[in-house]
Parts: C-alpha cells; sequence; structure tokens
C-alpha cells in the first residue's frame, strides 16, 4: 500500500477516530490488591487526622477508583517509601520522580503531577536571574533528598541542604540562604502559611514529572490499564480541575 | 496629510496623536537599543562566523523585527546534557532575551528524562515543553503519530513570516535524518555527533609495541578494519602489553551498568556494526539496525520468525562479542559505568583503543593537561572509522550519528510555538553557529565545517574534522523510521540485553526473548495507538526459511575472519 493513501486526510482522520476509541476501550482488570506508599510533602501530600490527603494523593485516588482497583494508601518517611515499593510485592510509591537511575528499579504510571522548580530570592533583597549560570555566585537552598537540589548541585552551584522544604523561608528571611529552590505549588503554599510575601521566582529553571512506581513484580498489563486511565484523566480535563487552585504560574 | 487631520480633530486627539509619537519615538528608541546590543553580541561573542560582520548584523535585525509580536513572553525549551546545549542555554539564551526580548528558559536535563517528557507531552496533550531539541532516533515516531508540526509544511504557511530568510535549509549536514518516508522534514539538526573508533595513536606508533603485535599475530598494529582485528589489539594490550609508562593499561573500553543508556549501546550501533541490517542509506531497507523488517513504511516483525533479524545469527554475534570482550579487555570499572561516566575515560590514558566512543566527548577528552594530550595542545589519540562486524556487507551504515534537533509539537499553543521557532532559528544560524561549532564541537552546517576556523582547529581534533568532511559522515546514521515508537521500544533493549550480561539468560536466549517482546510491542501498539504506516506483523514462518533469503536477516558466517589493519592515512583516505 503506498503513501499517497496513507495520507490521505479523510483516512488520517478516521484512523484517530478508531485510534482513539481502541485507546480508551474498557479493560478487564486483575483483581490485585495494590498497597500504596506515599510521604509528607506539602501541599501535594498532607496528613490530615492521620490519613494522606492533598492534590497528588486527589489525583491518584481518582486515578485507582476509575481503573477499577482496590487499594490502600499509607504515609510513611520517603526513603522507606522508596524501599518498600522497590522490595515488596504490590507496592508502589507515589510522588517520585522517575530518572535514568531509578528506572530499572520499578515500573512506572506517569506523571501523577507535573511541577516547574523556581528560584526565589528575598523579598527585600531580590537578585535578577537571566538564565541558570547566572546562579553561579549564590547559596542556594534546597531540601535532603530534593532531586532539583541535586540537579542544581551536579551544575557545580553552591546548595545549602535543610531537612524540610518549609526551613528555607526562614533561611531566606535570615539571609543564610541567597536563593531557595522550590516546586511553585509548594512555595507558594509554605509562603502562605508561614505570611511570608514572596515574589515571583527570579527564575523558572526545571520542569519535573512526578511517578508512581511500583515494583517490579506488579503485573505489566495492569501498569499498562493504570497508565491508559491516568492519561485519559489528562485528556478529559480531570486532573487539570484537581490542580487548578494550585496552578504554577509560567 | 495626516498630521494635520489629526492636529485638527481636538484636544483627544491631540492626547492621541503625543501618544502616537511617543510611541513611535519610544519603539525608534528601542530598536536602535536592540540593534546596539547585537552588535555588541557580534563583536563580544559572534567573532567567528561564516557571515560578515554586516551580514550578522543584517540577520539578527531580521531577529528583532520578527520578534517583536512575542516580546516579553517567556518560553520553556529542553535539551540533554551537553557542552553544546550548555552553551545554548547559558550564552545563546541570553543573547537571544537581549537582542529579541523574547525570554527563554533553556532546560537541560538526561536524554531519557527528555524523551520521556516528550511521550508525556504528546499523550496527554500537556504543554510542559514549547519545543524540545529530540534526536532524530524518533523520526519514524513523529511521522507515523502526526503529533509533531513538520516543518517544511510549518514553513511554507503560518510559520512564513518567521522563518529566516537566511536559514539555508541545504547548508544542514544531517536533513536526511529528519526527513520521514512522506518527504516532510519534522526537525530541524540543532547539533551532531557520531561513535567512531578511538584509539592512541602514540602507542600504535611505537617501534616496539608494532613489533611485538606483528610477531604474535601476523599483521600490523593499526587501525583495525574488522572485529577479529580489534579483537587481536584488545588481547595485545590488555593480556601481552598490560603495562605501560608505569600504568595498568586495556586494549577495550566500554559500559555496561544496568541502566536505560546500556540499551542505547546496542541500539544505537552495536548490531549495524556487526552487519545484522540490510544494505541502504541512512538506514537499512527492508531491515534497519534494530532488526524490524518493513514492508513499504510497515512494520512487520523484529523476530527472525518473522522476518526480522534481532534474534539472527548477527545479533547473537554482536552481542556475544560486546559481553565477551567487556569481561576480557576491558577495565573492571566498565561493568558498572553508564553512558555519561563512561564517555570521559579514555581521557586518563589507560585505554589503548575503544571501537565505539561518541565524539561529543572530543572536547572533553582534548583539555591541556590531560595523559592523552601533548603538551603543544595536540591529542595522542585519533578518530577513525569504527571497524566492522563479520556480517556487514558495502553499502550499509557504519555506524550511528546523532542529530539532535529542534522538535515541535501541535498541541503546543500557537504563539509559544512560534516564539520558539525563533529560538530554534537563533541557535542554528549562520551568525552564531560557527562560534557554537567550535564550542561544542557538534557540527550541523557544511559551511561551517569548511570554513577556515575549521581548518586551524583540525589538527587539535585527531581526525574529527576529517571525518566531518567526508562522505562518511553519510554513512553514520541515526536510529531509523523503522522504529514505530522509539520510546516504548527502547525500553526493551537494556532490559532484555542485561539477562544475557548478568548471566541470567544465554545470548541466545536473551535475543530470543528481546526479539519476541519487541514483536508483542509493535503488536500492542498497533492496536491500541492511532498512528498512521501502523506495524502489520508477518505470519510466523521457521528460521530457515528466512535466513535463506537475500539479505537481512543472514545466515551464520564465519565470525573470525583474519584480521585486518590499515594505517591511520588510509583509513581516512577511505572515508572520500
Amino acid at each position: 500500500m503506498g503513501l499517497k493513501l496513507w495520507f490521505n486526510p479523510v483516512n488520517w482522520q478516521l484512523l484517530r477516530l478508531v485510534g482513539l476509541f481502541l485507546f480508551f476501550i474498557p479493560f478487564q482488570v486483575n483483581a490485585e490488591r495494590l498497597s500504596l506508599v506515599t510521604f509528607l510533602e506539602r501541599p501535594l501530600v498532607e496528613n490530615v487526622d492521620g490519613k494522606p490527603a492533598g492534590v497528588v494523593v486527589d489525583v491518584v485516588s481518582e486515578m485507582m477508583r476509575r481503573a477499577g482497583m482496590d487499594y490502600n494508601i499509607q504515609l510513611v518517611p520517603p526513603k522507606r517509601a522508596l524501599m518498600v515499593a522497590q522490595r515488596t510485592q504490590h507496592h508502589c510509591v507515589f510522588p517520585i520522580e522517575r530518572s535514568q537511575e531509578r528506572e530499572v528499579f520499578f515500573h512506572w504510571v506517569r506523571p501523577v503531577l507535573i511541577s516547574r522548580h523556581g528560584l526565589y530570592s528575598a523579598p527585600d533583597r531580590p537578585i535578577r536571574l537571566q538564565t541558570l549560570s547566572d546562579v553561579q555566585p549564590y547559596v542556594i537552598g534546597s531540601f535532603l533528598g530534593s532531586g532539583v537540589g541535586e540537579y542544581l548541585e551536579s551544575f557545580g552551584y553552591t546548595l545549602d541542604y535543610a531537612s524540610r522544604n518549609e526551613l528555607n523561608i526562614a533561611k531566606l528571611q535570615k539571609r543564610r540562604i541567597d536563593l531557595w529552590a522550590s516546586d511553585v505549588l509548594s512555595a507558594t503554599y509554605l509562603a502562605r502559611e508561614n505570611n511570608v510575601k514572596l515574589n515571583d521566582p527570579e527564575l523558572i529553571f526545571f520542569t519535573t514529572v512526578r511517578a508512581m512506581a511500583c515494583n517490579l513484580d506488579t503485573d505489566a498489563t495492569l501498569i499498562d490499564h493504570l497508565q491508559v486511565v491516568l492519561t485519559g484523566m489528562y485528556r478529559d480535563g480531570t486532573v487539570d480541575k484537581l490542580t487548578k487552585s494550585a496552578q504554577a504560574p509560567r | 496629510m495626516i498630521w494635520k487631520r489629526l492636529a485638527g480633530a481636538g484636544t483627544r486627539s491631540s492626547a492621541l496623536l503625543i501618544a502616537l509619537l511617543m510611541s513611535v519615538v519610544v519603539g525608534a528608541d528601542e530598536a536602535q537599543d536592540r540593534v546596539a546590543t547585537a552588535k555588541k553580541w557580534i563583536e563580544q561573542e559572534f567573532r567567528v562566523s561564516t557571515l560578515s560582520p554586516e551580514e550578522q548584523l543584517k540577520e539578527l535585525q531580521w531577529f528583532i523585527k520578527a520578534a517583536e509580536p512575542y516580546r516579553g513572553m517567556t518560553i520553556h525549551v529542553v535539551s540533554e546534557r551537553i557542552d553544546t546545549h550548555w552553551y545554548e542555554a547559558s550564552t545563546l539564551a541570553r543573547a537571544f532575551r537581549e537582542i529579541t526580548g523574547i525570554n527563554v528558559v533553556h532546560e537541560l536535563t538526561g536524554e531519557d528524562d527528555l524523551v520521556k517528557k516528550l511521550q508525556v507531552q504528546m499523550e496527554t496533550g500537556q504543554n510542559l515543553y514549547d519545543a524540545y531539541i529530540n534526536d532524530s532516533d524518533l523520526i519514524g515516531t513523529h511521522y507515523r503519530y502526526q503529533e509533531v508540526l513538520p516543518l517544511s509544511d510549518y514553513i511554507l504557511a503560518e510559520g512564513a513570516d518567521i522563518t529566516l530568510p537566511t536559514l539555508d535549509l541545504d547548508d544542514f549536514i544531517g536533513l536526511s535524518f529528519v526527513t520521514a518516508p512522506d518527504g516532510k522534514l519534522y526537525q530541524l539538526p540543532d547539533q551532531q555527533f557520531a561513535n567512531l573508533y578511538w584509539y592512541r595513536h602514540d602507542w600504535f606508533s611505537r617501534p616496539d609495541l608494532k613489533k611485538q603485535f606483528k610477531r604474535r599475530f601476523g599483521y600490523e598494529l593499526d587501525v583495525p578494519r574488522n572485529w577479529s582485528a580489534y579483537e587481536d589489539i584488545a588481547d595485545f594490550f590488555t593480556n601481552h602489553v598490560k603495562n605501560l609508562d608505569g600504568q595498568r593499561v586495556y586494549g577495550h573500553m566500554d559500559y555496561a551498568r544496568v541502566d536505560p543508556s546500556l540499551g542505547w549501546r546496542m541500539s544505537d550501533a552495536w548490531l549495524s556494526m556487526a552487519g545484522a541490517g540490510d544494505t541502504g542509506l541512512p538506514n537499512g531497507f527492508p531491515v534497519d539496525e534494530w532488526g524490524i523488517r518493513v514492508i513499504g513504511c510497515q512494520p512487520v516483525g523484529a523476530s527472525v520468525e518473522r522476518g526480522g533479524a534481532l534474534n539472527g545469527p548477527a545479533a547473537i554475534y554482536a552481542v556475544n562479542r560486546f559481553i565477551d570482550w567487556l569481561d576480557q579487555y576491558a577495565p573492571p570499572e566498565a561493568r558498572s559505568l553508564n553512558f555519561t561516566e563512561a564517555g570521559e575515560w579514555v581521557g586518563k590514558g589507560q585505554i589503548a583503543q575503544q571501537i565505539f566512543w561518541y565524539t561529543a566527548f572530543t572536547a572533553a577528552v582534548s583539555k591541556p593537561g590531560l595523559p592523552v594530550m601533548n603538551p603543544d595542545g595536540t591529542p595522542k589519540w585519533r578518530i577513525a572509522p569504527s571497524p566492522h562486524g563479520a556480517y556487514w556487507d558495502e553499502g550499509m551504515k557504519l555506524g550511528y550519528q546523532d542529530a539532535g534537533s529542534w522538535t515541535l509539537m501541535k498541541n503546543t499553543p500557537p504563539k509559544r510555538r512560534d516564539a520558539a521557532w525563533l529560538y530554534a532559528q537563533f541557535t542554528v544560524s549562520k551568525t552564531v553557529s560557527l562560534q557554537k561549532t567550535l564550542k561544542g564541537l557538534t557540527p550541523i552546517r557544511n559551511s561551517d565545517l569548511m570554513s577556515d576556523a575549521m581548518s586551524k582547529k583540525a589538527p587539535y581534533l585527531g581526525g574529527f574534522v576529517e571525518f566531518y568532511r567526508s562522505r562518511s559522515r553519510d554513512i553514520w546514521t541515526p536510529t531509523g523510521t523503522n522504529v514505530p515508537n522509539y520510546p516504548r521500544l527502547s525500553v526493551l533493549w537494556w532490559k532484555h540485553v542485561s539477562l544475557a550480561l548478568v548471566g541470567k539468560l544465554t545470548t541466545v536466549q536473551a535475543m530470543n526473548s528481546l526479539a519476541n517482546a519487541m514483536d508483542d510491542e509493535l503488536s500492542y501498539i498497533a492496536s491500541r495507538h492511532s498512528m498512521i504506516c501502523k506495524p502489520v506483523l508477518n505470519e510466523l514462518k521457521s528460521q530457515e526459511y528466512w535466513l535463506q533469503q537475500p539479505g537481512a536477516p543472514k545466515a551464520k558466517r564465519d565470525e573470525k575472519p583474519p584480521g585486518e589493519t590499515w594505517t591511520y592515512e588510509e583509513a581516512i583516505r577511505a572515508w572520500d
């Protein structure tokens, strides 16, 4: 069959429709129960009366509901969450950054969240940044375990790590750091909570795609199904609605 | 006349007139400021160019004018993390901002992350980035899924007014890599690098070593033409020479951490160097280096049983050599390294040769003071054509060349996409491209390669310029259009090859499982994805049937023919 026929616009539209239909056809789910583990990272994941809540929890819960999956969610410390999902059958961890180094240890469903990361200066001490190379002379605050902190450090920048992200607001005000590297959603939320009037980020410098990572023993068909459901939630605007109140500025 | 009419129309009109005049004056001032800024950049940064300063200024004035509707916008672009893109992200993005008034956030990330982000934008429709610099390896994906804007259509229609008149597409050396079977250009090359043979020219020139080698193997120690010679040289340095100038040396270098980059090691060209595919440039037809057979534009299978070559004798030979050489001749650290960590390893001065070395690391291993550099700044190493395996035939691609290329998605809002297109063109414009090439050594324009500046640089780059000035640059090519979904299919390589690498399966078992998984995935994407030229698997037939047909998959050959070498001068002349 020649290319001309394949590129006929009428056929192409038809193909798209058929493809979209096939993309969303119902799927017979294996009755495997998944245990999900997550960790505090406000406002993405919060502890409300001992239960996980927050925007990413909402996205994951909706995905599981639509997929017809039986599941439970537990809050555990970040390092333990990763270890549990890596070592225990039927366990998944979210929201974590999918990286080349982690790729081989999990099955992945993504994105449970797309984050923009910015560099914030103290409101009374703005620092004009055009590109990431302008950051060279400054001390940047981040938190232990932050992938974005490691990203900046890999370029040779000076990082000062706090144990938790929210501590960086005080460090910024006390001039212990020049810039705070944080995802925009968290920075806005934490500044509001601490009654700090934060300027817009001096530079949005990195985008991360957060994922749910599942133990390698998890049925690959199930992972594919969850991925199809999650993609559908982006396509129909559900994720947008769930995250709208905390949309990152561009 | 218009002044009189406006002036006579009352106070309100007078105010309007003043505002208009002010804006004209301010606009004129701003335009003048931007021209002055452009001049400053030409004088201070873009001093080396194939254009005269006057031509450069004219080109930049075009950007100033074309950028007017987009001034003040911030666009997001992303690329992999190599020197060339660092130069773009830190210097060219700043120049573009100052000259045009369009802000650019140019992110750098790992190649694997980049591909996955592109995949997320394709699948979810979310506007993660306004443009991607994405390997031309994805050309088969881009034209099938029709989510990427065909640039050849765009520059004739909605992008016509914002397409640089001096873009000069014919000057790009990698256009065939980004042109799909439908004849359309889907991407624009931004940087290119190849995989070539790397070796210690100084060691290979030592009379004592030459004499020892000839006595042992019966032919000259020189640039290997085939894998037999490569293997002999590896054995010679690792097991017989062992120590040189007081340090342990090795006859082979590689990387093999279980990681996505292990897959690229295989999918980038190991199988094509072995000779697994068919003849044809830029890629084998109907079977290319991934072992995937096509009929027309439709993939019909990767396994030999369906007419592919992924588990054929040539592919198994390739993986066996990869593992054997790693274990027998490479330094022990090689098994724990990935692509990024291994690139600069040859600069330590312990490696005699590497069959498959990325020229993107040329700048890194040319740094003064390295043990592989002479005091006068010339290298002790050379790069030459990679030796070919026992299944390779004349007319086949011989190695891998990547063209990281600007890619615009259809689902990006048009105004953002247009602004990103301006930045993309700026990074490859003749005003800046030669300077960028000298910084990162990833050439894209023939005019830059033929420039006096590159001639002056040539003696310091160990054969790099000679390679890119020769016809060989057409024989080193990226993944071809046989691969209908690069992100989904590429992950299969490391998952299956690693099973043989760690000894869980034999090579034959691992390649059978890889070929079957590739067929299954072809079938899956055909059934669940919307695309043109979608896969339709061939009916299963016996391996014997397919191995008796002409071309790939090829029946077993003598895998250890006599070793052959040639001099460096002969090797580089072969490129012509």
